[in-house]
């Protein structure tokens, strides 16, 4: 086995959770599969990718977001603060290492600058909440998709989560980035599943190490294993590779990358366009910006790049899906 | 006579015609035209006309506008008639509300909005005839004595807490097209020939006088056109057009003098009808109605017969859908703030079912719909009917027209209006054979008077009053009922009846003024043009403006729905539930225009209507359930129909919210309102599924004057083959749980700044302004603002 394996062991739930942790859900999306879809956005996440677009998804415990946009500078929230971990004027407003997670400024906010990331939620008021749109489900063809963080961090939820809307009918998607015990997943979620989005980043696993902060043996191997069940007709599988320029976009990664398709009998995949956006949420959760390629960081790909990557993946006869 | 065999011949290329037809119209400066006053005028002032009945007057009055105004055959045209003198401008009633615009006519070339060109000569002579119409007006003629007269027109012309449209004509109705394509003039004088002789009545034998008197103007008005066509196919150089010039005249020599025996005949026939009635009475907003259904047996005989095809039948309807762009309504400045654009409403409803209830969509329907892509004009407004079994290849057609330059069909569930319809006591078949009129508004065609847009209420007054003891904020004109001041309200029982007091009150009001307008068309304002297309009238001997229609109704819009709604349940939430402030405090601080920042953040951080959040979108039933009440509570008009309620807004939305202080939802002052039925602008936050569930708790069966819901959609994210699928899937899922009406609002925002910043760079970008097609550059500056506001709102989601 990889180096990884205990690392699987340490994520592996095995004490059923009382509720699930998440960070939002959204509604009306047409890009997380097929039709009109809500897509539950777990909080957590094994892998810490520098690019990641939810920054605020991979830790698992709650977090404060503070939105200067948004701010009024009313101060009610340092009067709120039983920490004094508010100071509206220091450069960072939030003394973080002060902050306890009691929310209370979240509370008296009154324009929403102060936001919980994070939110323990049963599982019957998930399911209510993710069937306030069955009707455009059932008209649509399109359905429910767990995405993060890891939402496969969180299999027990996932798993209680599709069983019970597969007794409706509900079309059940998992987006992953593929590091999860197999195992659990096939007694508990694979039976409700329909659909995997399956991402794959760096075949390297050095680069994969440094980039995303665990190495790629255990991914590639459940990337094997779901693959089988697609051959086998079990689920859908699509793969789906995000494109970060100079990291995951090089013509060698992408051709490594579509090899270990070709060889796991892909047909179809996905590429997704660097999403620069994610540099806005950082500043709101006190993070750090740990990736920087020049210019091109704040800036949607241009067209010609997305045809090249395509055209690595095409040449070997594997169909591209793009949302450009 | 016999049909005319090859009916359009090969000249047409592929619509490349009426392409260029629709380019002239187009380019085509708009004007102001004197002709209809002059004529008008010319009849009246003539002493050899006084003693005459009112309806022989406008019988005559409007013959000799029709015998008398100019007559020109534009090059290119196969389908002739002219509303004015010029290609594309507005009529002048100086009877109606004309003398506004008269008084202050020199305005309307520089104005800023909606210019009009009109000479200078021009305006001199309208205006010498501003002294012999000013105690032959309608206000003069309605509202007895001088004082109320001033106070009727203040009111109209401020706007604040309603403006009656009925003041400037009737109109809003879809007449009886298909009677006069089948009998003709002849055939309608024929048949009032046959009544006449069973009655003694005077009054209708007045009435059958009066309509015969029309009927041979309106075969005259053919015949004129004949004649010019024959004039130039004279002196026609081109041998191809010399042709369309001779069938043009053999056409107008037959309709409509006589029933169509060919769709082209058809055409011509409805289009010069729809002329004359311009000329009988105020035009804005006269429909053709559901044309792919009476056209339709004419289609298909002559494509059995070899005698036309698909294509020289569609060239022939785009032909007619681009005349219907020449004619502009001539408001004064203050009409315009209150219905932006230039917009004609006459409306084409497309699709739906027959009177059994089948579906009647049918190849007619396809072209129209094609027509609308294509054309992408102001006029007319194309209305969609939908139902369970709409076929599939159309729905999708329709969703596929969504897409496009800024314009979408609006979109109506049959099985809501039909069940609304036959609530007020239309007949069930009657009620399926609807058409929408202007906005929204359904009524049945050539049956109703339906005055659907008899007069437009400004809701959130009634809120401001009820919150102030009949006050607005900072003024002691007592406008409302002296309710109790704020600080004796102890629940939100006490803040609901205080509110529904103002309503009550504001409603009388406009209800006794609005009597008075109808009695004025009743008694001094006729008209048998119209009156004979419309079941009931010839067979009672009565005109429509007394009632003779087989149905009557007055339609009343409701505007600030949503920004009621979302107050009232501010209220509760501050003030009673949450108690973080009084109502005096609440009050004080709207004084204010809520210029503490933490208080009016915290008042839009309340659940807002559109959110799909049960307990605000309850208020907004709540306000629409007492609203439509309160409007049937008024009883009867007086041509004996009901009153019937409607929300929808035009751009009455940004007039009346221009007027009105801050609000409890985190509004301040003048802020324009959401249009129609939609949430506040920005106020629905969670997509748009989440809208129309929110949408979905309504009951809009109440509403039989019919709803506008406005939804933007961000059109990138939709213009796919998945995107259209779940448009598609959206819209049926709103039907599906009794929506009433949708019409998309699929923005680009950066092309509306940049029309709004260099209108040359999108001369004829249209943009769906609440329920009708205006180009975004006739809007006020203020209403393109709105609109992009609205955009902007849209693309973040």
């Amino acid at each position: 086995m990889g180096p990884d394996a205990s690392l699987i062991d340490a994520i592996a739930v095995t004490e059923p959770r009382k509720a699930s942790l998440y960070f939002d859900i959204k509604r009306n999306t047409l890009d997380d599969g097929p039709g009109i879809r809500s897509v539950v956005f777990f909080k957590g996440c094994p892998l810490s990718c520098t690019w990641c677009q939810n920054p605020e998804s991979i830790n698992t415990g709650y977090e404060l977001s503070y939105d200067a946009e948004k701010c009024i500078s009313c101060h009610d929230c340092a009067d709120a603060c039983p920490e004094q971990a508010i100071d509206l004027s220091s450069p960072d407003k939030i003394i973080r290492d002060k902050c306890t997670q009691c929310f209370k400024c979240v509370d008296v906010c009154p324009s929403g600058a102060l936001e919980r990331c994070g939110n323990d939620i049963d599982m019957d008021h998930l399911v209510e909440k993710v069937l306030e749109d069955e009707a455009f489900f059932e008209a649509s063809g399109g359905g429910v998709t767990v995405s993060g963080g890891e939402a496969l961090m969180q299999m027990d939820s996932v798993g209680e989560l599709f069983s019970r809307l597969k007794q409706r009918n509900v079309h059940t998607l998992i987006q992953t980035a593929g590091l999860f015990n197999y195992k659990v997943f096939e007694n508990l979620v694979l039976p409700y599943t329909d659909t995997i989005y399956f991402d794959l980043k760096l075949m390297d696993s050095d680069a994969h190490k440094q980039y995303c902060g665990v190495p790629n043996h255990s991914i590639h191997e459940n990337f094997r294993k779901v693959q089988a069940l697609a051959r086998d007709s079990v689920i859908e599988v699509l793969p789906r590779v995000p494109l970060v320029p100079f990291i995951t976009d090089t013509d060698e990664n992408l051709s490594a990358i579509a090899d270990f398709m070709l060889e796991n009998g892909v047909k179809n995949m996905q590429i997704l366009p660097y999403n620069p956006i994610w540099l806005d949420k950082l500043p709101r959760f006190g993070s750090v910006q740990r990736l920087d390629f020049g210019e091109g960081t704040g800036k949607f790909m241009p067209d010609a790049e997305l045809d090249r990557c395509t055209e690595i993946f095409e040449s070997r006869g594997i169909h591209v899906h793009c949302h450009r | 006579m016999n049909a005319i065999t090859n009916v359009v011949g090969q000249s047409l290329e592929d619509g490349a015609r009426v392409a260029r037809l629709k380019k002239a119209v187009d380019e085509a400066t708009y004007g102001g035209c004197i002709e209809r006053a002059v004529l008008w005028s010319e009849y009246y002032m003539d002493e050899a006309n006084d003693g005459k009945s009112t309806a022989v007057q406008i019988a005559e009055a409007t013959r000799h506008v029709l015998a008398n105004k100019t007559v020109k055959i534009y090059p290119d045209e196969l389908i002739v008639g002219n509303f004015t003198a010029k290609r594309v401008a507005g009529i002048c009633y100086p009877e109606l509300g004309g003398l506004g615009i008269m008084i202050g006519v020199d305005k309307l070339p520089t104005r800023k909005v909606n210019p009009l060109e009109i000479s200078e000569d021009e305006q001199a002579k309208l205006q010498s005839y501003i002294p012999f119409w000013m105690d032959k007006n309608m206000v003069y003629l309605a509202f007895d004595g001088q004082e109320e007269q001033m106070r009727f027109v203040k009111e109209q012309i401020e706007a604040l807490q309603y403006q009656l449209y009925e003041a400037g004509g009737i109109a809003h109705l879809a007449p009886g097209y298909e009677k006069v394509i089948k009998l003709g003039a002849e055939g309608i004088i024929a048949e009032v020939e046959a009544f006449e002789a069973q009655t003694n009545d005077p009054s209708k034998l007045d009435f059958y006088q009066s309509v015969k008197i029309s009927m041979n103007a309106l075969a005259e008005f053919g015949d004129r056109y004949a004649t010019e066509a024959r004039r130039l196919a004279e002196a026609e150089a081109d041998p191809q057009r010399k042709l369309d010039l001779e069938r043009i005249a053999e056409v107008c020599a037959r309709v409509p003098r006589y029933g169509a025996t060919s769709f082209y005949e058809a055409v011509q026939s409805m289009t010069l009808t729809h002329i004359a009635i311009f000329q009988e009475t105020i035009g804005e907003t006269t429909c053709p109605g559901r044309v792919d259904q009476f056209l339709n047996s004419y289609y298909e005989e002559d494509l059995a017969a070899g005698r036309i095809s698909r294509q020289e039948a569609k060239d022939i309807l785009g032909a007619f859908c681009v005349k219907l762009c020449e004619t502009i309504p001539m408001y004064s400045d203050e009409l315009t703030s209150m219905l932006g654009g230039l917009t004609s409403w006459e409306v084409v409803t497309i699709g739906g079912q027959d009177s059994e209830g089948n579906d009647a969509t049918n190849e007619l329907s396809f072209i129209l719909l094609e027509l609308a892509d294509e054309l992408r004009m102001r006029q007319p407004n194309f209305h969609v009917r939908l139902h369970e079994n709409t076929p599939k290849a159309f729905y999708d057609e329709v969703i596929r027209v969504n897409f496009g330059p800024g314009s979408a069909p609006a979109m109506y569930n049959d099985e809501t209006i039909i069940e609304s319809m036959m609530n007020v006591g239309y007949s069930l078949e009657d009620a399926r054979d609807y058409v929408a009129i202007g906005c929204v508004e359904p009524t049945a065609p050539g049956k109703t008077l339906g005055s659907t847009d008899a007069g437009m209420y400004n809701m959130a007054l009634a809120l401001e009053m009820a919150l102030n003891e009949g006050c607005q904020f900072g003024s002691d004109r007592q406008i409302g009922v002296k309710t109790p001041p704020v600080s004796s309200m102890k629940s939100m029982d006490d803040v609901l009846d205080a509110y529904k007091v103002q309503v009550k009150h504001q409603l009388g009001k406009l209800h006794a003024d609005l009597q008075k307008c109808e009695q004025f068309h009743a008694k001094y304002h006729p008209t048998p043009i119209t009156s004979a297309t419309l079941e009931g009238c010839l067979e009672q001997g009565v005109c429509s403006t007394q009632g003779g229609a087989k149905y009557n109704f007055s339609g009343i819009q409701g505007t600030g729905m949503a920004v009621v709604a979302d107050s009232l349940g501010a209220i509760e939430s501050a003030v009673f539930e949450d108690k973080w402030l009084t109502l005096e405090e609440l009050v004080a601080h709207l004084k204010d225009n809520l210029s503490d920042e933490v208080v009016r953040t915290r008042l839009k951080g309340i659940d807002k209507f559109g959110n799909d959040i049960p307990k605000a979108d309850a208020w907004m039933k709540w306000v629409g359930d007492h609203y439509s009440d309160s409007i049937h509570a008024l009883g009867k008009n007086t041509r004996g129909g009901q009153y019937l309620a409607g929300v929808y807004s035009n751009t009455s939305h940004t007039h009346f919210g221009g007027l009105i202080n801050a609000t409890p939802n985190g509004r301040r002052a003048g802020e324009t309102f959401a249009s129609g039925f939609a949430p506040e602008n920005g106020a629905d936050k969670r997509g748009s599924t989440a809208l129309i569930n929110s949408m979905n708790r309504i009951d809009f069966k109440k509403f039989a004057n019919g709803i506008n819901f406005n939804i933007k959609l961000d059109a990138s994210s939709y213009d796919c083959d998945d995107g259209k699928s779940a448009l598609g899937s959206m819209y049926k899922v709103y039907f599906k749980r009794h929506g009433m009406q949708v019409q998309a609002n699929m923005l680009d925002p950066k092309i509306l700044i940049e029309a709004r910043d260099n209108p040359e760079l999108h001369p004829n970008l249209l943009i769906r302004v609440s329920g009708y097609s205006a180009y975004f550059n006739d809007l006020s500056p203020e209403m393109q603002d709105e609109v992009i506001s609205r955009s902007s709102n849209g693309a973040e989601q």
